[in-house]
C-alpha cells in the first residue's frame, strides 16, 4: 500500500510537470499558473502565424529527415559490417561506435565545432547540425539493425546466390525486405533523436533556429504559453516516433 | 560416348589458418550418381559441399563440370543448386515466389516460371500450398520448397547439405523415400552430406566416408559396409565390433581367444565383427550379457567378452529376449571376422 502510494508520488513527480505544460497548451490565461481560464486553441494559432516559428520547424524538419536517411544508411552498412567480422573486433567496434552516446552531449558539441569548423572550416549551419545528429543517432541504428541482423539466416542469402543472384541482387532482393522494418524503425528513433536535441544544435546552428533553439530564445525573452504549445508539439512528435519505431521494428525487450 | 565425368575433384583442400578443414582429395561422380559424403560433424563433409558450390574457395586442387574447370566461379554462375541444411527459404515471399526466385532472376517469362514453378511444386507434391508464405508451412513441406526451388533450376548437379537432419524420424523415412522417387524421376545428379550412414546407404549408390577432412573410403554401399579400408570405416558404418589381436606368421589370435588363418604382414591387427553374424556356439568364446535393447524387429545385445572387449550381437529369433538376458553367460562364435592392420599401439 505505501508502495503504491510511493510510486504514484514519484509517477506525479516525474510526469506531473509535462502535464501541466500540455494542458496550459490549451489555457486562455496569458500568464502561466492557476486559475488557467477557459480552454483554447488560441496559442497553436499564434504559432502557426509566425515566421520565427515556421522557420524552426522546417530547419528541424530537414534536419530530423537528413539525419534519419544518412544515419540509417551509414548505421546500417556499419552493421553488416560488424556482422561479418571476428567476434572480439565487433565488442572492440561497437564499444568506438557507441562512445557519442555515452559522452555528455556538450563535450560532442564543443568536439563537433573544433572539427568540423575550426578544422575543416565548414561555415556553422544546418549541414554541421545533421553531421552532429549523424554521429549521435549513429549508434542506436547500428544497435538496432545489429539486433534484427541476429535472428537474420545467412542461409537465405547464400540460397539466393546458389540461384543466380549477384552480391548486389541477394541484397536488394532478399536481405532488405527482410530488415526493412528494423530499418524504418532506426530511422525513426534517428528523426525522434535529433528533433529532441537542443545541445548540439545551438552549438552548431549559427544563424537561424531548430524548434528547441527557437524554444530556449522564446523562454529568455518571453514567457508566454506558446512555449507549451511548442514544447506539446515536441512531445507528440517524439514520442510518437519512438512509438512507430517500436511498433514497425516489433522490437521486444 | 565421351567418358568425361560429369563432376572431378583433383587435389581439393581446405585449410583455414593453420587449420586443415579438408585434406586434398580427389572424387569422381559420374551422371545420375547418387553421392553421399558420409562422416562425423566436423569432419569437413559440409566444408567439402560448398566448396563444389562455390561458397568456400578452395586452398589448392581444381573443381571441373563436364571437363570445364569452375574452380573461379562463383556460385551465381555455377551448374549446381544446393538445398540448404537450414533451407534458406525467403520468409517474405510466397511457396511460388521462393521456387521461381531462380528464374524470375533469369529474366525469363512470367508464363515460363509460373509454367516451371507449377511443375516443380507438382514434383514435391506441394501445389496446393503455392500461396502460401514460409512461416505457415512444417519443416517437411518447407524441405520441400527447398528442393522443389533447387529443382527448378535444372542443376547439373543438386547438391543437399544434411537434407534431413531437422526432420523427426518418420518424416526422415518419407522423404527419403521421396529424394530417391524425384532422382528416378528426373534422372539428376545428386551430392549429399550426411552423417546418418543408415541414411547413405538408403539413398546413395555411391559412398565417401570422410574423417578428419580426410576420404577414408570411396565405394558402393556394400563395398564400404562389408569391406571397410580402415579402421574408423568399420567402425562408423554399422554396430560393428572391433577384437584386438595380433597376426604371426599367416596366423591371428585375438586377445579374447579365437584364432584362425588370415595372410598379411605380422603385427597388431583388429578384427571386425559384425552383429548380425554373432551367435551362440557351443564351443565358442564364453561372454557376459551386459546389455539387450529391444528394437522391434531385432534385439540388440551387447556381450563382455574375456578380453574385457565388447562384442555386440544382433538376433531377430522370436526367443531372443528370453535367451540374452542381462547377467547371463553364454559362448559365443561369429563367422567371417575382417581383419584390418592396426598399426603399433
Amino acid at each position: 500500500m505505501i508502495w503504491r502510494l510511493v510510486i504514484a508520488l514519484f509517477l506525479l513527480f516525474m510526469l506531473g510537470p509535462i502535464l501541466l505544460v500540455v494542458l496550459f497548451s490549451f489555457g486562455s490565461n496569458a500568464l502561466i499558473g492557476f486559475p488557467m481560464g477557459g480552454l483554447t486553441l488560441d496559442w497553436y494559432t499564434k504559432l502557426a502565424q509566425d515566421t520565427g516559428f515556421h522557420s524552426a520547424f522546417w530547419a528541424s524538419f530537414i534536419v530530423a529527415l537528413a539525419t534519419a536517411t544518412l544515419a540509417t544508411i551509414t548505421g546500417t552498412c556499419a552493421a553488416l559490417a560488424l556482422t561479418k567480422a571476428a567476434p572480439k573486433l565487433v565488442r572492440s567496434a561497437l564499444a568506438a561506435l557507441s562512445l557519442p552516446v555515452l559522452l555528455p552531449p556538450l563535450v560532442v558539441a564543443i568536439a563537433i565545432v573544433v572539427l568540423f569548423v575550426r578544422g575543416l572550416g565548414l561555415g556553422l549551419g544546418l549541414p554541421v547540425v545533421i553531421l552532429g545528429h549523424i554521429l549521435v543517432a549513429q549508434p542506436f541504428v547500428i544497435l538496432i539493425v545489429m539486433a534484427r541482423l541476429a535472428r537474420f539466416d545467412q542461409a537465405t542469402v547464400d540460397a539466393a546466390r546458389d540461384l543466380g543472384a549477384t552480391h548486389w541482387q541477394a541484397f536488394r532482393l532478399v536481405t532488405l525486405p527482410q530488415i526493412a522494418s528494423a530499418l524504418i524503425g532506426a530511422a525513426l528513433v534517428s528523426a525522434a533523436i535529433s528533433l529532441d536535441d537542443f545541445i548540439i544544435a545551438s552549438f552548431t546552428i549559427g544563424g537561424g533556429n531548430t524548434i528547441s533553439t527557437f524554444v530556449w530564445g522564446k523562454m529568455r525573452t518571453t514567457l508566454d504559453p506558446s512555449i507549451n504549445a511548442i514544447a506539446t508539439i515536441l512531445l507528440v512528435l517524439t514520442v510518437g516516433l519512438s512509438a512507430l519505431a517500436l511498433r514497425v521494428s516489433k522490437y521486444k525487450g | 560416348m565421351t567418358s568425361t565425368p560429369l563432376l572431378k575433384l583433383s587435389g581439393l583442400s581446405k585449410s583455414f589458418g593453420a587449420a586443415r578443414a579438408v585434406e586434398p582429395l580427389d572424387l569422381t561422380v559420374q551422371a545420375g550418381d547418387f553421392c553421399a559424403i558420409l562422416g562425423p560433424s566436423g569432419c569437413g563433409k559440409s566444408t567439402l559441399l560448398r566448396m563444389i558450390a562455390g561458397f568456400i574457395e578452395p586452398s589448392s586442387g581444381s573443381i571441373a563440370i563436364e571437363g570445364r574447370d569452375i574452380t573461379a566461379l562463383g556460385p551465381e554462375k555455377r551448374p549446381t543448386n544446393m538445398v540448404f541444411q537450414s533451407y534458406g527459404l525467403f520468409p517474405h515471399l510466397t511457396v511460388a515466389e521462393n521456387v521461381g526466385f531462380g528464374l524470375a532472376l533469369q529474366k525469363k517469362s512470367k508464363d515460363e516460371v509460373s509454367r516451371r514453378t507449377d511443375e516443380a511444386l507438382r514434383l514435391v507434391r506441394l501445389e496446393a500450398f503455392s500461396q502460401r508464405m514460409i512461416d505457415r508451412l512444417s519443416g517437411g513441406q518447407q524441405q520441400r520448397v527447398a528442393l522443389a526451388r533447387a529443382l527448378i533450376m535444372r542443376p547439373k548437379i543438386l547438391l543437399l547439405d544434411e537434407p534431413l537432419a531437422a526432420l523427426d524420424l518418420k518424416l526422415r523415412h518419407q522423404m527419403q523415400e521421396e529424394l530417391r522417387r524425384i532422382h528416378q524421376e528426373i534422372g539428376g545428379t545428386f551430392i549429399f552430406v550426411t552423417h546418418d550412414q543408415s541414411e547413405a546407404f538408403a539413398l546413395a549408390n555411391l559412398v565417401a566416408v570422410m574423417n578428419q577432412g580426410r576420404v577414408e573410403q570411396i565405394g558402393s554401399p556394400a563395398e564400404v559396409y562389408l569391406s571397410p579400408a580402415t579402421l574408423f570405416v568399420a567402425d562408423f558404418v554399422g554396430e560393428t565390433s572391433l577384437l584386438a589381436g595380433e597376426r604371426r606368421q599367416g596366423r591371428v589370435t585375438l586377445k579374447a581367444g579365437p584364432h584362425f588363418a588370415s595372410a598379411g604382414r605380422d603385427g597388431p591387427v583388429r578384427a571386425i565383427v559384425r552383429p548380425e553374424r554373432v551367435g551362440l556356439k557351443s564351443d565358442g568364446v564364453p561372454a557376459v550379457v551386459t546389455d539387450a535393447v529391444f528394437f522391434g524387429a531385432s534385439l540388440k545385445v551387447s556381450l563382455r567378452l574375456p578380453s574385457d572387449e565388447t562384442l555386440i550381437l544382433r538376433s531377430s529369433e522370436a526367443d531372443a529376449a528370453a535367451r540374452y538376458r542381462i547377467g547371463e553367460r553364454l559362448a559365443v562364435g561369429w563367422e567371417d571376422q575382417q581383419v584390418i592392420d592396426a598399426g603399433p599401439g
